[in-house]
Formats: C-alpha cells, structure tokens, sequence
C-alpha cells in the first residue's frame, strides 16, 4: 500500500514539476540547483529559495518605497534593486520573475515610473505565485519522504 | 529578324514607299533595256523588211523582163521567114498560105516556148492560126475567104490539129469570124514600124483567153504575123512567188487587172491609169487612189481599215506596158513586231506596278501579322508568368497559414495534454478512467508527433527552416542515435550495430553543422529501418572523405550526366544552388559525411523507390499495420539537401534483404579540437601505430589507408608505446551473438592492429581458447599461429590471418616487457551465463602466469559480474564503450593486474555502467594515489583528465538516454567534476545572498572545500589585504589565500571592477596573483566582460554558473597562469 502512495506521490510530483516548467515558473538552473542538494545539504533548495523570497519580500518593498512618491523618485536606487532581483532570480531558476525583471529594467533605464510601477506588481505577483508554486512542491517532497519514498529526477526536456 | 519585324511594324508606311521605289527603279531600268533591245530588233527587222520588199520587185522586174523579150524577136523572125517565102511565091492565095505559110506557122508554133497562138493574117482577111487550146490540143482556125471579097460569106473556120504534123485533120466547124483586118493592131501594125504589140483575147479555140499578142506586118505589108503568149501563164509566174500577206495587182493601161492577188476583199477600179479601191460611185467610202509615182517610196494607203503600204511600177511584158503595184500590210514586219513589243511592254508595265506595289505591301502585311501574333504571345506568356507567380504566392501563403496554425494546434495540443495530466492525478490509478486517459495521453502524443512533422514539412515549404549551426561531436551523435533504438530494437531480436567504416568519422569527429537536424535525420531513418526489420541486423555506416572525390550519392543524384552539366554550364543562372554547395564544397575544412542505414527487413520494391521520398508516401504493401503520415523521408530528403547533401537507396547485392538508405551532408571539421574527445578517439584510431612522444605529429598508418593527426596523446599512453619496444601482443576474443556485429567489431579491432578471435557459439568458446592458448602462451607466435591454423575454419575463420597482420604490424611489440592481455568479450546472450562463467574460470586457472585475462560481459547486471571480478558493460558494445573496453589492453595504455595506473583507475571507477574490479587491492589502490596524482603530474594534467572523464559520463548517460538537448547532457556530467576543485579554497563576492549561496552550492560539489562568502566589494578588498600582511608577516610565500575569487560585478559600495582594481593593487606588493573570475549577468563577448578584463580579471562567467562553463573558465584561468609562470 504504501508503495502505491509512494508511487502515486512520486508521479504526482514529477507532473507537477513538468507543469512548473512548462508554465515557465521555472528554468534549468532550478534544476542545477536541485543537482546542488545532496546528503550533505539535505534542504539546500529550500534554504535558498526562502533566502530568494525573504530578498524579493524586502527588495519590492524598498521598489515600492522608492517608487511611492510621484514627483521625485529615486530611479538608481530603483535599478540596483531591480538587478538585484534579476540576479537572484537567475540564480534561482525563477524564470517568470527573471522574465519581468528584464522589463522592469528597461522601465527604469527610461525612467518610466508608470512602467516601473506596473512591472513592480507583476513581479510582486509573480514571486508570491511562484512561492505558493513551490511551497507545494516542498510539500509534496516532504509527503513523499514521509511515505518512506526518495525523490525522483525530473527530466525536463 | 525581329528588328526588321519591328521596323516594318513602327513605320509600315514608309516601308512600302521604299520598296515600291526600290521595285520602280528596278522595273524602269529594266524596261528601258527592253525598249533598246526592241527598238534595234524592229529596226533589224525593218532593214530586212525593205530588203525582202526590193528583192520582190526587182523579181517582178526580171520576170517582165527576161521572161517575155524574146516574142517580139519570135514574132520578128517568123514574120521575116514568111516575108522571105511570100516574096518568093507571089500568089497570096488561101491556098498559098495552106501550103506555104501553116507549115512555118506550125513550126513557130511547135518551137516557140509558151506560145499559145500563132497566127497569119493577110490584108485580105484570109487567116491561118495555130491556136493551143488545150494542153494536149491544139486547134487551127482560119479563113479561106477574103473579107472584102464577096460580101457576107467572110468566115472562120475551126479545125483540130494533129499535134506531131500540124495537118488538120477532124471537122471543121464554123467560128464566129473576126473583122480582124480592121482591127486597130492591124492598122497599127500595117501603118507604123511593121510591129505592135497589144493585149488582146486569141482568136479562137475554146475560150477566148487573154492573151499578149504581139503583131508584126510583113514586110510587103500583105499580111501580119500574130504570136499571142497566154497571160494566164504570166499571172501564174507572178502568183508562184510567195508573198507573205502582200497585196499584189498588175493592170494594163486600159484598166483591165490582170493580176488581184490577196487576201484584200476590196473593190477595187482603174481610173485614169492608177488603181483605186472603194465603190466607184458610192461615196460612203471614200475611193482611195495609188498615184502613180509611188515607185520609190511606200505611198500609205488605208483600205478597210487595215494600213498598206503601196509600191508601184511600170513592167513592159512583149511590148505590153503593164502597171503593178504590190501593198504591204502595216501590220506585218517591223510594225507588227514593234506593236508586239508594245504590247509586251504594257503587260510588262502592269506586272511591274503589281509587283511593285503588291509585293510591298504583301511584305508589310506579313510582319505586322507576325508582330502582332508575337505580341500577341507575349502577352499570353506575361499573363502565364503571373498566374504562375501568383499560384506560387497563394501557395506559400497557404504554407505559412498552414505553420501558423499547425503551431497553434501544436499550443492547444499541449493544453490537452496538460489537462489529461492533471485528470490523471485526480484519478485512482488502475482504474478504467486512468487507462482511458493514459490512452488519451499516448494519442495526444501521437498527434503531436504527427503534427510536429507536417509542421517541418510546412516550415521547409515556406523556406523558413534554417541552419541552426553549432559545434558537436559527430560520433557521438551517431552512437546516441544508434543507443536510443538499440533497446526497442534487441526487443524485436534485431541488433544495431554502428559500422565506423575505416574509422575516418572518428578522426573527423569535431564538426560544425546543425547537429539537431541530422539526429533527426538518422532517427528517422534508424527508426524506419527498426520498425520494418522483423530479424536480422540493421547496421549504421559512417564515414568521411574529402567533398566531391568519388561521392557516389552525389553522382547518383546526377544522373543527367554530361548533358545536365552543359545546361548547367548554360544557364548558369539556374545553378545556384549547385554554386553554394561547390563553394561550400571548396571550403578547406569542409568534410563530406557519409552514412548508411542498412537494414534486413522488408525492402523497397524498386518502382517505389523514387517515390518514396515524395511527401504522403507511403510503401503501401510495407506500411500495412505501421502508422504514419508519409512525411518522414520526404522530410529528411529535404534535411539533407538543406545541408548540401543527398538522398538515395542504395542497390543492395542479389539474394540481400532489405533496404539501404545512403546519404551525405557537407560538415565543417574544426581544425583546433578542444575536447579531448578527439583524444580519444585518435588513439582508439590510430594510436596504436605512434611511436615517439611528441605531441602533435601525423603518423602514417598502413591502415585506414590516411594519416592521422594525433594530438594531447596522454603521457601515460606514449609512454607505454616509447618505453616497450618488444612486446608481447595482446588479444582479444569474441563472442557475440549477432553475426553482424561480430564482423563488424572485428574489423574495427583488427584495424587498431589487435589479434581477434571470435567465437560464434559459446559451446565452441572452451575449444577456441584451448586451441589458443593451450600451449604456453608466452610461445612465440610462429607456434601460436602454427597451432591456431589448426582448428576448423568455420568457427576461428580469421585467426591465421591475424596472427599475419598482428606480426607484420607490429613487429617491436613483441617482447616480455609487460604482460599480455587476453581479452574476452562474452555476450552473455549467447548462452548460459554459469556455464560460460565457469569457462572462463578454467581458463583462467589454466593460464600460464604473467598473462593477465580479462573479461568484460556484455548485458549481464552489474552485480553479478563484479561479484565476480568482472566488467559488464551494458549496451551495444561500439563507439565509446568499445573504445573503452580496449582501453584496458596495455597497447592502448590500460592497466594489467601489476601495473596500477592511477589515473585509469580513478577513472574506472566513476564508471557507471562498469563496474572495475572491486577487489580490496584495487580499492586501497585508489584513494592514495588520486590525491597525490594531482600533485605529481600538477593541475595541467587534471583539466583533461576530467574532460576526459566528463565526456564519458556523457556517453554513458546518454546511453541510456541519448535523446536530450546538450545542455541537460552537460548537466547530467556534473559527478565527473566533482574531484575538479577537490581541496580549493575560494572566496565569492556578492551581494546577493542567494548567488553566494547557490554558488557555494555548486563549488562545495565540485570538491571546494572552503567557500568564503563576502557581501561587498569592500569587504573582499579587506579580506584580501588582511591575508596578504599576514602572509608576509608569516613568511609563507607559497599558498595562496584563495585559489579563486568569484567577484560579482554589479555591487553596491564598491562593484567587483573596483575592487578588482585595488586587490591588484594590494597584490602587487607582495607579488601574488590570485585569479579573479567575473561573475555577471551579462553575456561573455559583452561590454562588461572587456570591462572585467581590463579591471584585471582574469576570467569571466555567466551568474547561472553552470558547471561546465565554470570548469572551462578554471582551465582556461590555469593554462593563462601556468603560462605566466613559465614565462
């Protein structure tokens, strides 16, 4: 019986994953970072995932800070966040907040504040949607290790 | 021709002016030459004319002349004889004249030349005449009375005569007498001169003739002699003359015609001496008159309305004067010629005026219709030309309308797809719903597979597929595509064997060129060949050769032959596509790749041959039970030209199943290899033949048949080579189950100069090896080779020939140097495993010691094998894994049991799929010496060294799973990087919380054992200084703080320019250089990544820091330092 869960979990997680990149949550180096985790850093992933929201929590804030008041904003202060974000974002995998960085990057380069607000709720969107994405994803990882199950690689081709 | 056409077209007026002027010149210039022509011919004519004419009269002349001159004399003599006779005799008395005077009439009258009467009349009247009136009779009339005598009985008397005597004789009977003595001739005649001559009618005989008569009085006046000559005979002279339609009349002066000759029907009367035609007294028509003096020139006359020309003369016949005239018609002679001439002139003129003008405008007409009909079909040509055009539009519209929406079928698709995943998540396995949707799935699938092909299809029509070029190893791809089907087809029982040829696809490995699409180029044809093989072998041929030598795909594509390349040297617009690819053709690097799927199965029927690489054909009897849309090959056909090459099915030999699919692409060869692959498969290529160490050299080989440029031989290798001379060979047996593969497999060992046995059924492997080695295999060869002639030659067919090879080729080999490898290679397939095994062991007991046996069994799970101490190799034994297995034979530098070669067995055991021999000896063996490996042979030995490995991870893994993009390959080759930085210390600076934890991530796995993370430049500027004092303070110069600093170049503060900038700073005091890579965003090639580099990085990498570049960086960071160092 408990095979079967295990299966039916371990099955259930690689759609998912499948559905997650199909979707364009995420990118390959999501999976480089999975390659990363190993015995010796058993929640590497997830250690640097929740480093990446905790960033993108207190970089939107700051955006949205720096991006409140209309008539002098501080658009540097906005960009260096901005790539910031783009960074971590690469580095994680998170492809669609990568994605909106690059147009939000664009916005502060011309000094748009409308565009920059927009792109600000997008990736304000963006990453609490990926952190609900992936905090399934974790979930079900446990589940699975719960069941007595191992983690099954996922080829994304 | 068409711009004479044009030109009578655009002015046809003009046109016909000149040339009717060009026809009128001609004609006039003839015409005048006509004329002259005539005018000389009439007056030739004329001359001739007037000749005729004076030649006529001068023969009236004579005829009146010469003809009738002598009467007179006649007359004159006659008259003078009677005289003489009458003076002699005085009676004058009829009967005087009876006796005397008929017999000299008779005689006048007999000899006298066409005399017709010949008369005596005395004064008296008493006559006697001679009177032909016949031509046979001739009468006499006379009177034998006086006419003055007695009044009234004064009469004549006419009587024949007898022709001969002149007697008469017959009756005579009363004629009509004649006062003859009062007569004017007679007194004429009595009265003056004693002659006269006068036209008169004969005195008797039958009808009263005119005759010309000519009277002559006697001397003594008593009487007159009368000669009369017949006119008749005169006018049949003149009419005996030929005249050609002349008129010609003779009159007396009295009037009387004697002669109206022609054809002139016309009244004709004598006034006044002269001859005049017309009615005398009407006066309707005028009477016209020939004057008399018309001798000497022509008088014209018009008579009946026909033109004369009159002459007239005097002609005195016996005294008679006569008046003749003769008429010429004006129509005859030069007139008449000259009217002809006329005539032929109008109808001369006419014919020129026609011609003239008719023939010019005939010429204009006939171009400007040909024009127009030229028009006429260019217009329709034009019009073709656009339908054409048009229809080529519409249909490449329709091609992009059909990618456009096969892609979006394509999307919805996956939407399908996506939704039946996630109903299956909601389904209990197992149940009918769950396998419904698996189905759903699998069709899904099935669709989009179909999809995908009508959507390359589609893309090629639209001329929107494209090169896609980029580097890769070709022999890898080949043997990816072969490890994919080798699982489904070994289901079937079919076996798939990659035939390297003469090895070329090895040396030739690194190329350039869309390696996507020739993967889907030999799937699509390994995948036919797999899915209609039902037994049998399907083998993959390879091979490369200089493009254009003897490229017999090319030359099949051509068959055409001379006479396509005269067109095409013809048209050379038309041989664009044959320009590019000969250009590519001429390319130095260029290499023409050659590869040959051929199968056992069904076969192509040759008739369906051509077509099958159409779109949506299919081999009807074949494709029965196996789906698919008939694109695939048309597909591939279009691949393969897009990359410069051909198509075609080769003609298998008689009595051969199946069909051979050969085609050829144009590749670029990279001149530098960087992999190390190239390595590799240069040894497994031609290693075996180096002899001296030097890095770089071409070796000439005997086989293989080139010479083979061999780089990066690793020392270990050359070594083994330089340092043994003498050696004993090694050998290799095998026993495998495909018949196929075993040829194949032999061959490509025996190229690589390695003895071969195979064995083809396991019950003969005991035997082989006995015959082999039972006797001490360290014997020489000579006996080896004498003792493995022996055994049957069915089963060891080629080991005679081996032993030949082997010592021929290598003759330093031989020697005691280092032991003797026995290979063999058992597929456990071929029998029971326990009972090979147990073979083996035997054997191995048996050996002789100093002779290493290893065995390598193929498909057999891991675990059994290498409880037993064994290799097992899973997968189809070629390319890599072959390669691989020989590695272990100490000719191509593998270890014997004595030898311990670090560096191949660290590497033995990152094996996957081999598993090294697990023995504890080797075990303890290992993890010394890798450590101190490293140090020994340094770090430029370790980069290829773990290429080396990494890129045989890659075969491995893509052996299971050789579908896959290259950059989930490279991924999946991160354990063989793990030792890469083993013991590293590096310090990452960034700001970025999550970059310095992934990264620390990536290093601690590639061996790093110390990762320093540092949030800002400044803070790294710091650490650095901090370090660099302490080391001096310390004195130890050697280490480093960190092997590497990953320096992130956007930072707050201070960005990794700067603070690269001053870490050389601090550097440079103490003399250190510690490498500093860049880590950005941004592409490498980007301005950035200059800018790193002139801040004095000395490398440069992207943020995701995929493994495989970061190694790559490492090196490339190494080699520019070790250069530095040992400059």
């Amino acid at each position: 019986m408990n095979t079967i869960v295990v299966a039916q979990l371990q099955r259930q997680f690689q759609d998912y994953m499948v559905s997650l990149y199909q979707q364009g949550y995420l990118d390959n180096q999501f999976t480089e970072l999975r390659k990363l985790q190993d015995e010796g850093s058993p929640d590497f992933v997830a250690e640097v995932v929740s480093l990446f929201f905790d960033d993108c929590a207190k970089l939107i804030n700051d955006m949205s800070i720096s991006l409140e008041r209309p008539d002098h904003v501080d658009f540097k202060q906005v960009d260096s966040g901005v790539h910031q974000l783009k960074g971590s974002s690469s580095s994680v995998g998170a492809r669609r907040v990568k994605n909106v960085c690059i147009a939000f990057k664009e916005c502060c380069d011309v000094q748009n504040r409308e565009g920059c607000l927009r792109c600000l709720q997008q990736v304000d969107y963006e990453y609490k949607m990926l952190k609900t994405k992936l905090q399934d994803l974790f979930n079900l990882e446990q589940q699975i290790l719960q069941a007595g199950g191992t983690i099954p690689q996922v080829d994304i081709n | 021709m068409v711009k004479v056409t044009k030109l009578v077209t655009s002015r046809p007026i003009v046109v016909f002016c000149v040339l009717g002027f060009l026809v009128t010149i001609l004609g006039c210039i003839s015409t005048s030459n006509w004329l002259t022509t005539t005018e000389s011919l009439i007056n030739d004519v004329a001359s001739f004319t007037g000749d005729l004419r004076s030649s006529l009269v001068s023969e009236f002349e004579n005829i009146g002349k010469f003809s009738y001159p002598k009467t007179n004399l006649s007359t004159i003599g006659l008259a003078t004889v009677i005289d003489s006779s009458y003076l002699t005799n005085n009676d004058t008395g009829f009967t005087n004249i009876q006796t005397q005077i008929a017999p000299l009439l008779f005689e006048a009258y007999s000899t006298i030349p066409q005399v017709s009467q010949v008369s005596y009349i005395s004064r008296d009247g008493f006559l006697f005449s001679y009177i032909r009136a016949d031509i046979d009779t001739s009468v006499a009339v006379y009177a034998n009375s006086s006419s003055s005598s007695s009044g009234g009985d004064y009469t004549w008397y006419t009587q024949t005569v007898d022709q001969i005597t002149g007697r008469l004789n017959g009756n005579a009977t009363k004629s009509q007498p004649l006062d003859v003595t009062h007569t004017d001739w007679f007194q004429a005649a009595q009265r003056n001169n004693y002659t006269t001559a006068f036209l008169g009618t004969s005195l008797g005989g039958g009808d009263n003739e005119t005759l010309i008569q000519s009277a002559v009085s006697l001397f003594s006046k008593k009487g007159v002699v009368l000669l009369g000559f017949s006119v008749k005979s005169l006018t049949d002279v003149l009419s005996r003359l030929s005249l050609h339609g002349e008129e010609f009349y003779m009159w007396t002066k009295d009037g009387t015609v004697l002669v109206r000759q022609g054809s002139l029907n016309a009244s004709l009367f004598i006034s006044n001496g002269s001859i005049c035609f017309g009615g005398r007294e009407s006066k309707s028509v005028r009477s016209q008159c020939i004057p008399e003096n018309c001798s000497s020139s022509g008088y014209e006359v018009e008579i009946k309305r026909s033109k004369f020309q009159a002459f007239c003369s005097h002609l005195e016949v016996s005294g008679v004067p006569l008046r003749y005239t003769v008429m010429f018609p004006n129509d005859g002679g030069a007139t008449r010629i000259k009217h002809q001439a006329k005539k032929a002139l109008y109808q001369f003129f006419v014919v020129t005026i026609f011609v003239a003008f008719g023939w010019p405008v005939w010429f204009v007409w006939f171009m400007v219709r040909a024009t127009r009909r030229e028009m006429h079909m260019r217009a329709t040509l034009i019009n073709q030309m656009e339908a054409t055009q048009q229809a080529e539009r519409k249909s490449m519209n329709k091609s992009q309308a059909f990618a456009r929406a096969s892609h979006d079928i394509r999307g919805s698709l996956a939407g399908i797809k996506g939704l039946i995943d996630l109903c299956r998540d909601n389904v209990h396995p197992g149940s009918d719903l769950d396998t419904n949707l698996k189905q759903m799935n699998v069709c899904a699938k099935d669709l989009l597979a179909l999809l995908n092909s009508v959507l390359d299809m589609s893309k090629i029509e639209s001329g929107k597929m494209q090169l896609d070029e980029e580097e890769f190893n070709l022999a890898k791809l080949v043997e990816d595509v072969i490890d994919f089907y080798h699982p489904v087809a070994m289901k079937k029982g079919v076996d798939v064997v990659l035939d390297p040829h003469d090895g070329s696809i090895f040396k030739f490995s690194n190329v350039r060129g869309d390696s996507g699409k020739l993967k889907q180029i030999l799937n699509n044809l390994v995948s036919n060949a797999v899915k209609f093989t039902v037994d049998g072998h399907i083998s993959i041929r390879a091979w490369a050769q200089r493009p254009g030598s003897k490229s017999s795909v090319v030359l099949a594509s051509d068959p055409q032959g001379v006479v396509s390349k005269f067109f095409k040297c013809m048209f050379c617009k038309s041989t664009d596509q044959t320009e590019i690819s000969n250009s590519i053709r001429n390319n130095a690097n260029t290499m023409e790749f050659v590869f040959e799927v051929d199968d056992t199965g069904k076969g192509i029927p040759m008739e369906m041959r051509k077509s099958v690489f159409e779109n949506y054909v299919q081999v009807r009897e074949t494709a029965q039970g196996q789906q698919g849309t008939g694109l695939g090959l048309g597909i591939v056909q279009s691949l393969v030209r897009l990359m410069g090459g051909e198509i075609r099915i080769t003609d298998k030999a008689m009595g051969e199943k199946g069909t051979c699919f050969q085609f050829n692409v144009l590749l670029t060869t990279l001149e530098s290899p960087v992999s190390d692959m190239k390595v590799r498969q240069d040894i497994e290529a031609g290693g075996d033949h180096i002899s001296t160490p030097n890095l770089g050299l071409t070796v000439n080989t005997s086989l293989g048949g080139g010479s083979m440029n061999i780089r990066n031989l690793s020392p270990r290798f050359n070594n083994c080579l330089t340092s043994s001379p003498k050696q004993e060979c090694s050998r290799v047996v095998l026993l495998l189950k495909n018949e196929e593969r075993r040829r194949v497999t032999e061959k490509h060992i025996k190229n690589l100069g390695i003895k071969v046995t195979v064995v083809e059924k396991w019950e003969h492997l005991s035997y082989a090896l006995e015959r082999i080695f039972g006797f001490s295999p360290q014997s020489s060869m000579g006996r080896a080779e004498c003792s493995l002639s022996c055994p049957s030659a069915r089963e060891l067919p080629l080991i005679g020939m081996d032993g030949i090879d082997s010592r021929s080729q290598l003759p330093k080999r031989r020697s005691n140097s280092f032991n003797a490898v026995v290979l063999l290679v058992i597929d456990t397939k071929t029998g029971p495993f326990l009972e090979l095994y147990n073979v083996v062991k035997q054997f191995r007991r048996g050996l002789h010691h100093g002779i290493t046996c290893k065995v390598v069994w193929l498909n057999e799970s891991s675990t059994r094998v290498s409880e037993r101490g064994d290799i097992s190799c899973s997968g189809p034994l070629h390319g890599s894994r072959l390669t691989e297995v020989l590695k272990m034979l100490p000719e191509f530098g593998g270890t014997g049991l004595k030898e311990t070669s670090t560096e191949l067995q660290r590497e033995s055991l990152l094996r996957h799929s081999f598993v090294a021999d697990t023995s504890p000896k080797h075990k303890l063996q290992e993890e010394g010496p890798s450590s101190g490996f490293n140090k020994e042979l340094g770090k430029t030995i370790m980069a290829p060294t773990a290429s080396e490995s990494e890129t045989w991870f890659k075969s491995v893994r893509t052996g299971r799973n050789p579908i896959g993009n290259p950059e989930e390959e490279q991924g999946t080759s991160m354990p063989s990087n793990d030792e890469f930085l083993r013991g590293k210390r590096v310090l990452v600076v960034d700001d970025c919380r999550i970059t310095i934890k992934v990264a620390t991530g990536r290093l601690t796995k590639m061996g790093v054992s110390e990762v320093k993370p540092c949030y800002s430049g400044k803070e790294a500027v710091r650490l650095v200084t901090e370090w660099l004092t302490q080391r001096e303070q310390q004195g130890s110069v050697n280490r480093l703080p960190f092997d590497y600093i990953f320096m992130d170049c956007q930072m707050p503060e201070m960005d990794g320019y700067e603070a690269t900038r001053e870490i050389r700073k601090v550097e440079k005091s103490s003399g250190a250089h510690i490498p500093i890579i860049a880590v950005s965003g941004h592409d490498p090639g980007s301005r950035e990544a200059r800018e790193a580099i002139q801040a004095g990085m000395d490398g440069f990498l992207e943020k995701e820091m995929k493994q495989d570049q970061l190694a790559n960086v490492i090196r490339e960071v190494e080699s520019k330092m070790n250069a530095q160092a040992t400059l």
